[in-house]
């Protein structure tokens, strides 16, 4: 049953409560893959769903409230993110002095890959990096994101291939060339 | 759609097991063509594989998730704004205790909206969040007070004796106003020290656009300026922000750059809560240009500073001398 999006806030806590055990999982998995912090990562959502709890007013929400609830988680975590750096100025010099080098060159193709990957990853547009994140980390069916997020399969099917399409041109100098290479380690 | 972004699609359906059959075939036979596009699929896969790393491998439990999320809503104080949290959070555990035992105590009395709270420190920085999503970080023997709801006001206002540092949480139609020896700071939502005495208040803005007032005149301080507030009659006072010297107390980590020996060994004595003596003038104005990591014993530091600045470093009957 989709929760009419006016009666979500305190006045209907058992309504409030279904939104919440249903998505609480997939956002604090979005979450924590962009802050990379479960502590901050729970706090921005329970920040999402208090201000819901909260509101006075009847929300206009012209999508589905599932799409609505993980654009908050992106752009919560991005502004989360942007504020830490802030205060990462602050702190350089203790910053410096932490960074610890581990390079041995066997290993180091693939570790940078994984690095370049989550910047990549985190890098790509909203509704792009939101379905990636539902396809790949909450592994469900095109069906099921169309349906959670109010949008034609096709266009689910769309951002996927723009997703992969991006990563790979963003990963072009780290993507091991030799085939061998990958057939071994897959 | 272009044709190259149209094969993206269908790679992906194969990959993930969503493609048709016709879909599967036409995949297959271009796989078939050229070696480049054999690369160019094992390159997805890649991707796709190596993602998988970046998982969140802990399984949360959303019911106990809702047992907190209930809780918060209903003891006043518990709520988080995202941007605060820091990694020093940890270091202030005694004070998180103090909070618990007091939101224990409010949600025993269900507090209405006019009740008036405070919240103060003794020897420990304190950091607490208003009804608002605002965040309070108190030095050491501070105290705020404000009313439990700021809901159904015209504005926020909180009183300060002390020092403490703000994060407003933006609300443009609901000042948040707060009460000084002095005068009052309005601001809209940014992030600033104030520390006030009996006689001054001293403002420095981080982030934003703060609003400072006495009976005198009214002006605007904003990023990396300071605004200080002499007395009820006198005219206000602003100057640009030269140190970074007064987040340290819920940082945990004091960040000099060219800065004199003196405030550093006020700071220190404050923090550390001991006698630091210099022996002369000449060696105060001295600069130090590194940061301190607060968790860590002062004589480390004064070593430190000893062997940089070529002074002499001694203690006798616990008094710590620099000379």
């Amino acid at each position: 049953m989709e929760i009419n999006s006016y009666q979500i806030n305190r006045d209907n806590e058992a309504a409030f409560e279904q939104l919440f055990k249903k998505h609480f999982r997939g956002m604090h998995s979005y979450a924590f893959t962009l802050v990379k912090d479960d502590m901050a990562a729970e706090e921005i959502v329970q920040n999402i769903f208090y201000k819901l709890w909260e509101k006075e007013e009847q929300i206009e929400i012209r999508e589905s409230v599932s799409g609505y609830l993980y654009r908050s988680v992106y752009n919560d975590c991005l502004n989360y993110l942007k504020h830490l750096k802030v205060r990462d100025a602050y702190q350089s010099y203790a910053m410096e002095q932490d960074r610890s080098v581990n390079n041995t060159s066997s290993r180091l193709e693939l570790g940078e890959l994984e690095k370049h990957l989550e910047k990549a990853l985190n890098e790509l547009p909203e509704k792009c990096r939101t379905i990636f994140q539902m396809s790949r980390f909450e592994e469900l069916r095109y069906q099921e994101i169309a349906d959670r997020l109010g949008l034609p399969v096709k266009t689910i099917e769309n951002q996927m291939g723009k997703a992969l399409r991006l990563l790979r041109i963003k990963l072009a100098d780290f993507l091991p060339t030799s085939i061998l290479l990958i057939l071994l380690t897959c | 759609m272009r044709e190259s972004d149209k094969i993206d699609d269908l790679l992906v359906k194969v990959m993930l097991g969503e493609a048709t059959e016709m879909e599967s075939k036409l995949v297959a036979d271009w796989l078939e063509q050229d070696d480049a596009n054999r690369r160019y699929y094992v390159q997805f896969q890649t991707i796709w594989q190596e993602s998988r790393r970046l998982m969140h491998q802990r399984k949360i439990d959303e019911d106990q998730a809702w047992e907190r999320f209930k809780r918060s809503v209903e003891t006043p104080k518990v709520i988080t704004h995202p941007a605060s949290l820091f990694r020093s959070w940890i270091r202030i555990a005694a004070a998180v205790l103090v909070v618990l035992g007091v939101a224990l105590a409010y949600w025993l009395n269900r507090p209405t909206a006019t009740e008036v709270l405070t919240l103060a420190s003794l020897d420990q920085p304190l950091t607490d969040t208003l009804s608002d999503g605002s965040i309070v970080h108190l030095n050491k023997h501070s105290h705020l007070t404000y009313t439990a709801e700021f809901r159904g006001k015209p504005r926020r206002e909180v009183e300060l004796k002390g020092e403490a540092f703000f994060e407003v949480a933006k609300n443009p139609e609901k000042p948040f106003v707060i009460q000084v020896s002095h005068g009052t700071i309005t601001v809209l939502g940014t992030s600033f020290n104030v520390k006030n005495t009996e006689k001054t208040t001293e403002v420095i803005v981080e982030t934003g656009l703060v609003e400072v007032e006495n009976t005198v005149q009214k002006m605007k301080v904003g990023p990396d300026e300071v605004a200080i507030i002499p007395s009820d009659m006198a005219p206000l006072i602003k100057k640009k922000k030269d140190d970074i010297l007064y987040n340290y107390y819920f940082t945990g980590t004091l960040v000099c750059r060219d800065t004199p020996l003196n405030d550093i060994v006020r700071k220190f004595s404050e923090v550390y809560n001991r006698t630091i003596i210099l022996t002369n003038e000449a060696i105060g104005a001295k600069k130090m240009n590194t940061a301190f990591d607060l968790s860590d014993p002062l004589e480390g530091h004064l070593r430190l500073i000893s062997q940089t600045l070529e002074i002499d470093f001694y203690t006798r009957n616990d008094t710590l001398y620099l000379k």
